[in-house]
């Protein structure tokens, strides 16, 4: 058994529920920065206006949990700077070129994005086009790269090599394909699925056909989107048996080799899958009656947005003790924490206790600008 | 309505050839740069790190000083269309809100970047002050978090709340956790030019340098860690737990917070950025002032008036913070002090009158200080860190003497403003100037804007190159933390265009969006008027 210190106790915990946070809303950033442009050009092909008003209404989302994520990003960086300085000094330097391309990605999709709302309408439909695709390439490129440092902790291959200056050797690593194309789409089905919720949510069950539309528009989408993530969930499952099998012990529950059991964690994304597809599936039956369900909806829109965190906090805490997984073991987390400075188990516990508090608080907040904001953006100047 | 879609056509055609242009010319200076070879060593890899390094930093020190003074317009101009039930000043305030929030959207875009290179271009950083910014960074979050829920909220809540006073309360929330925000991230760069808290470890290395506060660091673990800089990852990977067999590093990881420079540095900053916001923001308006048919006099002259009394007000204090900075520099940082002066020590009347109230006063010269060398651990650094000091010193006072003369131009005009409540100052500016106050307050903005800019950046890269050739004053250098992998011609460039493009993307929202605005409350005042 490998304990924790109070330090990497702390960094463990803060590091995981930034992490957690900041993704979940990172995924509906990606899935609608390519949602969007996509149903713009689909109003345009078919004419179709109530499309484009979608597509606008939907931005509205996109900023605000563009806010959100940026904001547990800088959260991530200061604690891995501050708290995981080896870890960071190691990542940053044999991590170099998928980190840069992740940035890459970010510098392209926050202007493409402003750039994007503030053109609407102003240019011809073409560059507006052009500007969404940059938005979705930008917002593509970020898992692309930062994918790479959750593929190389779950297993360090080239670590030597990139150590010696072959920094791409390290796109060898066979977790990191799956875990890509795992997020762009896992990220596409949840913004869609979450879509399809809320404005079927948003209809309050009238039987006018309000919100019909929309619903059913996001379900096409989001339906084939959840069949390919799950699909892909299986194949991951089995290449880190094979890549991982630390954390494959650890979602299994085989307590021989690991030290914690996240078996029933895990078990929770097939159940939130299952539900997902479900709940999908009855509401588009009941839109294709012109009804919608606000039950489901809110069933569909639950489980649509945990079931891809739940995955990513999975994919953490399995880790647990250990930070860099080698084979059957691991790094210890101790180790690449910051033990240079004094931090006692009462200070970790509150350090914990007060970011768990502001989080909440902050989230409160999100969720009270998105009540008070209810009329569309472009109708309210500020 | 034809010959306006033509026109507009026509516009964008030529928008469209002159993005096509700059998009070739970028891309045969990316071949160019392609073309170049690659440093080969630590050093050359830091000289090729910094250009993109100091354009990042100025960027975000742009849209930053903008984002933390603005609030100090915004929120008692707010307060004065409260108390006055003038619903100009109200209008005032939530244009410039406007700014305020692209302000600190592009703030935070080019922060990223600022941070990305801190921790993947300067890699070793992490390492080598992790754990002394540990508590500023920390609270830093807590501050930035802050301020983005009350920027949000204070934002979106314009005429929804029945109280104003309440609406006003959250952007006092916002300015509190800017300023603070801001006040942290100081702290961590104050500790890089003052390590506070390292005790006699900087004065063994420079004798001439005096004890850096209390002694709350472990020297051996320290000494051992900028040692073995940058091979440590390598080292920890292969034994994972040496870190932590070396012990604490820092014992009072608060003894930070304490640092002398980083409070006058906070209090000295946060006066530059309201200077800046406030004169820019008069300048925008005496603009729309100039260029108008008068329609909307009253509204854009009360706001100038008001804007540009904020920049006089800030302008006086800054050069109150501007001489404890000096004093801050003369203490802990002599050689930059030299250097800046453009004094090579001995007697200076003036110099000796300012800062030791002894016109007589001997200052030690840079062949004393390199006559205490020998009493150094490393004598060989100690006499390079006095070297590189007589090396920049003239760029150093060139740029620290334009800081002061845009400090005293600024005094002028805020003296002259004084001519807006006194007919004695009023008479004064007509003489000199000839021409009356309010006019000249309207014309000078815009000088005021831009001197408010040249001052804040010279000041800056004085306090920065001043360092040179320490990352760590006294204690790690610039190659030290460098990342090992080599920072080509071609990356260096690709960044340096990135960081242009979002400056420009930057100033474009600057101008459109607010005016935009501008033009919602134009129509809103003509409605009114009606």
């Amino acid at each position: 058994m490998v304990p924790f210190t109070p330090v990497s106790w702390m960094a463990f915990l803060l590091l995981g529920l930034a992490t957690l946070v900041h993704i979940t809303f990172v995924n509906l950033v990606l899935g609608f920065s390519v949602i969007i442009p996509f149903t713009e050009y689909l109003s345009y092909r078919g004419k179709d206006e109530r499309l484009m008003e979608l597509a606008k209404r939907t931005f509205k989302y996109l900023i605000l949990t563009d806010l959100v994520a940026g904001v547990w990003g800088t959260w991530i960086t200061i604690v891995l700077a501050g708290l995981w300085p080896t870890l960071t000094y190691i990542a940053t330097t044999v991590l170099f070129v998928p980190i840069t391309v992740a940035l890459v990605g970010i510098l392209i999709a926050i202007p493409s994005i402003a750039i994007y709302w503030y053109t609407w309408g102003k240019v011809s439909r073409g560059v507006h086009l052009f500007v969404g695709c940059l938005m979705a390439f930008g917002a593509l490129l970020v898992p692309t790269g930062f994918r790479m440092i959750f593929a190389f902790i779950d297993d360090p291959v080239g670590l030597n090599e990139a150590l010696k200056g072959n920094l791409y050797v390290i796109f060898g690593n066979p977790i990191y394909p799956i875990w890509v194309v795992w997020s762009w789409f896992g990220s596409l089905a949840m913004s869609a699925l979450v879509a399809a919720g809320t404005y079927a949510w948003r209809s309050k069950g009238s039987a006018n056909g309000e919100g019909v539309k929309e619903t059913t528009y996001f379900l096409k989408l989001g339906i084939p989107f959840l069949i390919i993530t799950a699909i892909m969930g299986m194949y991951f499952f089995f290449v880190l048996q094979a890549a991982s099998p630390y954390i494959f012990a650890s979602i299994t529950g085989n307590t021989i080799v690991a030290h914690y059991n996240f078996l029933s964690l895990f078990l929770l994304y097939p159940i939130l899958a299952v539900i997902a597809a479900a709940s999908a599936l009855a509401l588009f039956a009941s839109a294709r009656e012109g009804k919608l369900n606000r039950l489901i909806s809110f069933v569909l829109v639950t489980a649509a947005f945990l079931m891809i965190p739940i995955v990513e906090a999975v994919n953490d805490a399995s880790r647990a003790p250990y930070m860099v997984i080698t084979g059957d073991t691991g790094l210890p987390a101790n180790a690449f924490a910051n033990t240079m400075i004094p931090i006692s188990w009462s200070i970790a516990e509150l350090a914990v206790t007060i970011a768990v508090a502001v989080m909440a608080t902050f989230l409160l907040g999100i969720y009270f600008i998105y009540k008070v904001k209810t009329t569309p953006i472009a109708e309210e100047p500020l | 309505m034809r010959a306006d879609h033509g026109q507009s056509e026509l516009t964008q055609s030529r928008f469209l050839w002159l993005a096509a242009a700059i998009l070739a010319i970028a891309l045969l200076l990316g071949l160019y740069f392609a073309g170049q070879p690659s440093p080969t060593s630590s050093t050359a890899n830091a000289a090729a790190a910094e250009p993109m390094t100091i354009f990042g930093i100025y960027v975000h020190g742009f849209f930053l000083s903008l984002a933390l003074g603005l609030p100090y317009v915004v929120l008692p101009l707010e307060a004065l269309g409260i108390i006055r039930k003038d619903k100009q000043y109200t209008d005032a305030a939530k244009h410039i809100s406007v700014v305020w929030a692209i302000s600190f959207g592009f703030g935070a875009v080019t922060g990223t970047l600022v941070e990305f290179g801190l921790v993947q271009i300067w890699s070793g950083v992490t390492l080598a002050i992790g754990s002394f910014f540990f508590i500023p960074l920390v609270f830093e979050l807590f501050a930035f978090l802050i301020e983005v829920v009350f920027l949000a909220l204070y934002l979106y809540t314009w005429n929804k709340m029945k109280s104003k006073w309440l609406h006003w309360l959250l952007g006092l929330f916002l300015l509190i956790g800017s300023s603070s925000s801001a006040a942290l991230i100081l702290t961590a760069n104050s500790w890089m030019q003052t390590p506070w808290g390292t005790g006699p470890l900087v004065q063994a290395i420079l004798p001439w340098s005096p004890v850096m506060g209390p002694s709350a660091v472990n020297s051996t673990a320290l000494v051992t860690i900028y040692k073995a800089l940058p091979k440590t990852g390598s080292l920890l990977m292969a034994s994972p737990n040496v870190i932590s067999s070396l012990g604490y590093l820092l014992y009072d990881p608060y003894v930070v917070l304490f640092n002398p420079n980083a409070i006058v540095t906070t209090a000295h900053t946060i006066l530059t950025a309201i200077v800046i916001a406030a004169f820019e923001t008069a300048a925008i308006f005496s603009y729309s002032y100039l260029k108008g048919n008068g329609r909307k006099k009253d509204f854009f002259l009360n706001t100038v008036k008001f804007a540009y009394g904020v920049g006089a007000l800030a302008s006086i204090l800054t050069i109150v913070s501007g001489d404890q900075m000096a004093r801050i520099v003369h203490s802990y940082q002599y050689l930059k002090f030299l250097s800046m002066e453009g004094f090579r020590g001995g007697v200076d009347p003036v110099i000796g009158s300012i800062s030791n109230f002894n016109p007589g006063y001997i200052f030690p010269s840079f062949s004393d200080l390199a006559g205490t060398a020998g009493k150094s651990i490393d004598p060989a650094t100690a006499t390079l860190t006095i070297d590189k000091a007589e090396q920049i010193m003239p760029v150093l006072s060139v740029l620290y003497y334009s800081m002061i003369i845009c400090g005293v131009v600024l005094l002028v005009f805020s003296i002259a403003y004084l001519g807006l409540f006194s007919r004695r100052v009023d008479r004064l500016v007509k003489v000199v100037i000839r021409m009356p106050t309010e006019r000249f307050v309207l014309y000078s903005s815009f000088a005021a804007a831009v001197l408010g800019i040249v001052a804040g950046s010279a000041g800056w890269a004085v306090r920065e190159i001043g360092r040179q050739p320490w990352t760590i004053y006294g204690l790690v250098r610039s190659e030290q933390v460098i990342t090992p992998n080599p920072i080509t011609p071609l990356f260096s460039y690709f960044i340096v265009l990135v960081e242009a493009m979002t400056f420009v993307s930057g100033i474009v929202a600057l101008y459109f969006i607010p005016t935009k605005s501008l033009m919602e409350i134009e129509k809103q005042v003509e409605v009114v008027r009606g």
